[in-house]
């Protein structure tokens, strides 16, 4: 495939999910482009018109000095008909925000712990999917800073039930799909059936493999990465793709 | 000024691509009272429709380095979904525009997040729940009657009379009719029994509500209609036959100022910029519920027009305040 590789400045300058991203699609046999929209993405957006590519492979964050760039890239990307992997713009807009996402959950009937997490033990779930998003093992955060990294949850059948069904609730009201990762706190004494709280949603979490061999795990990176790509091919499309499709063929 | 307009392809008329004939004042059409009034004030008009390849559109607006893009782009092949991300497209290319950002469009959009961010304000808004595509399952509140609705629809469409429903059942079979018909999870609503109300709004961060305006149903005591559905807004025969008018609200001054209040708390929280309106109805007991915002209200003269023309605002001084708010700020953030 002909892959484009967004990247925003924050991305680029740290060298690390950008680069193995890159290198990881190429050695599974991609041809891969990097973009980087740090600055002006007007050119970027002529060269995805010009120099068609079949997925982007957007790595911008919300956030930074542009916070919604990332949900226009993925608007205009829609609009143009550009298949991308990851968070739609809806889920861009609203899981993308720290205090939105917090707010459409607690709306919602989702217990939300404050934003430092609360007392309990912080844990953290990748999530695959689009419409049926499938929730992986549970990763605990360790230290702080820099030194922060992410080891198995050793969860109960049941505290592991609860935080899978939890997620997937977070991953329906935020209106998420293909891959993101979801922060969660599962406060001390939670009860038999208890609900673990919602902390945030990270819609662009970082694709370094030494977080991908933690957060990621039982899948290797290269495998993760083919999974995203599928599912950005296989993201629902809006309606009017398939009319557009039908008439070009036609 | 260089005022570039957009519009949905079937609006831009095959005979007449840059709206070059006379002025009709008959016209039923928006975009041609909306671009001829804004040529009367002496401005540099060009058309555009938004076509099949949409960066090709802006990248040739963006030539023409207009001073301001009027966005008049409501959806795309039918879906309202895509057509919100036409600001994003135009910000991403340094291009202001008229009306409010793709955040403002994305989150009115959707009817069911504007509902709960409204009620989280404290406002009152009706109980409810969605029945998801493909699913046939409803969890929430039943209170009946309840009105069922597309979630994400705009102009009524998807509504009808067969959208107020007294039975489980019938919420069910009114919610697979949205799923088959339109593609979409259905909005179920407490129906709020009573007076449909608009309050239009203009500006950025200090809106201003323009006076309500009423949608009457004069025969809803006699068997008639009592809601805004599709047909009562599309067809004139119809709104004859069951003396469907607008008019002026008729509210105290209490009233009308907390419901004043009440549309501009909506359009900030909903992030609305330049022009918009809010929908309520208002219950026996006189307590206004929100039902729905809308970024891209209908400008024509005999709807937005006489709404600003109760607040002493001109056809042609509203669309040049338009014009204004739109050159406010930074313009192009899209955000």
């Amino acid at each position: 495939m002909k892959i484009a590789v967004l990247l925003d400045g924050r991305r680029s300058r740290d060298g690390g999910g950008a680069g193995f991203v890159a290198a990881t699609l190429r050695g599974l046999g991609h041809a891969v482009r990097v973009e980087s929209v740090a600055t002006e993405p007007r050119p970027v957006l002529d060269r995805l018109a010009g120099q068609p590519v079949d997925l982007v492979v957007s790595l911008v964050r919300p956030g930074g000095a542009r916070p919604r760039l990332a949900f226009e890239l993925a608007g205009a990307l829609d609009l143009m008909r550009i298949p991308y992997t990851g968070v739609g713009p809806q889920g861009l807009l609203v899981g993308g925000d720290l205090a939105r996402a917090r707010q459409v959950a607690r709306l919602a009937g989702v217990p939300v712990a404050d934003a430092r997490g609360g007392k309990g033990r912080a844990l953290s779930v990748l999530v695959l999917g689009n419409r049926q998003p499938e929730v992986f093992p549970a990763c605990e955060c360790v230290g702080r800073g820099a030194r922060r990294t992410w080891r198995r949850a050793g969860l109960s059948p049941d505290d592991a039930a609860h935080v899978a069904a939890m997620a997937r609730r977070i991953h329906g009201e935020l209106d998420l799909g293909g891959y993101h990762r979801i922060d969660l706190c599962l406060p001390p004494g939670l009860p038999p059936g208890g609900a673990p709280c919602f902390v945030a949603a990270d819609v662009r979490p970082m694709l370094d493999p030494a977080l991908a061999r933690a957060l990621y795990a039982p899948l290797d990176p290269a495998a993760l990465l083919r999974r995203i790509l599928s599912l950005g091919l296989r993201r629902p499309r809006p309606p009017e793709w398939a009319v557009a499709e039908d008439g070009e063929r036609a | 000024m260089r005022v570039t307009f957009l519009l949905d392809d079937e609006q831009v008329p095959e005979d007449d691509p840059g709206f070059d004939l006379p002025y009709d004042a008959a016209s039923p059409q928006m975009e041609h009272h909306v671009i001829h009034a804004t040529r009367g004030l002496g401005h540099d008009v060009r058309v555009f429709p938004l076509g099949a390849d949409a960066h090709g559109t802006v990248t040739r607006i963006a030539a023409g380095r207009p001073d301001v893009v009027w966005n008049l782009v409501e959806h795309r092949r039918g879906d309202r979904r895509v057509a919100v991300h036409v600001p994003s497209l135009l910000a991403l290319y340094g291009l202001r525009c008229t009306g409010s950002s793709s955040a403002a469009l994305a989150l009115t959009c959707d009817k069911a997040l504007a509902t709960r961010l409204v009620g989280d304000l404290g406002l009152s808004v009706p109980e409810g729940f969605v029945v998801p595509l493909g699913t046939a399952r409803a969890v929430g509140p039943m209170v009946f009657p309840m009105i069922v609705k597309p979630r994400y629809e705009d102009g009524s469409e998807g509504i009808s009379l067969r959208s107020i429903v007294r039975t489980k059942e019938a919420l069910l079979e009114r919610a697979r009719f949205i799923h088959q018909s339109l593609a979409q999870d259905a909005l179920c609503q407490r129906y709020i029994d009573g007076r449909e109300l608009s309050v239009g709004v203009l500006g950025n961060a200090r809106p201003e509500a323009l006076p309500a305006r009423e949608m009457v149903f004069g025969l809803r005591h006699a068997g008639g209609p009592a809601i805004a559905t599709e047909l009562a807004k599309a067809s004139k025969t119809y709104s004859e036959k069951w003396r469907i008018t607008y008019e002026r609200a008729a509210l105290g001054s209490e009233l009308a100022r907390e419901l004043a209040q009440f549309a501009v708390e909506v359009y900030r929280a909903l992030e609305i910029t330049g022009y918009g309106r809010v929908d309520f109805r208002l219950d026996e007991a006189g307590r206004p519920y929100f039902l729905e915002a809308n970024c891209n209200p209908d400008l024509r003269p005999r709807v937005f027009g006489v709404i600003a023309g109760w607040a002493g605002l001109g056809y042609g001084a509203l669309l040049q305040r338009i014009l204004d708010l739109s050159m406010a700020g930074d313009g192009v953030s899209g955000t």
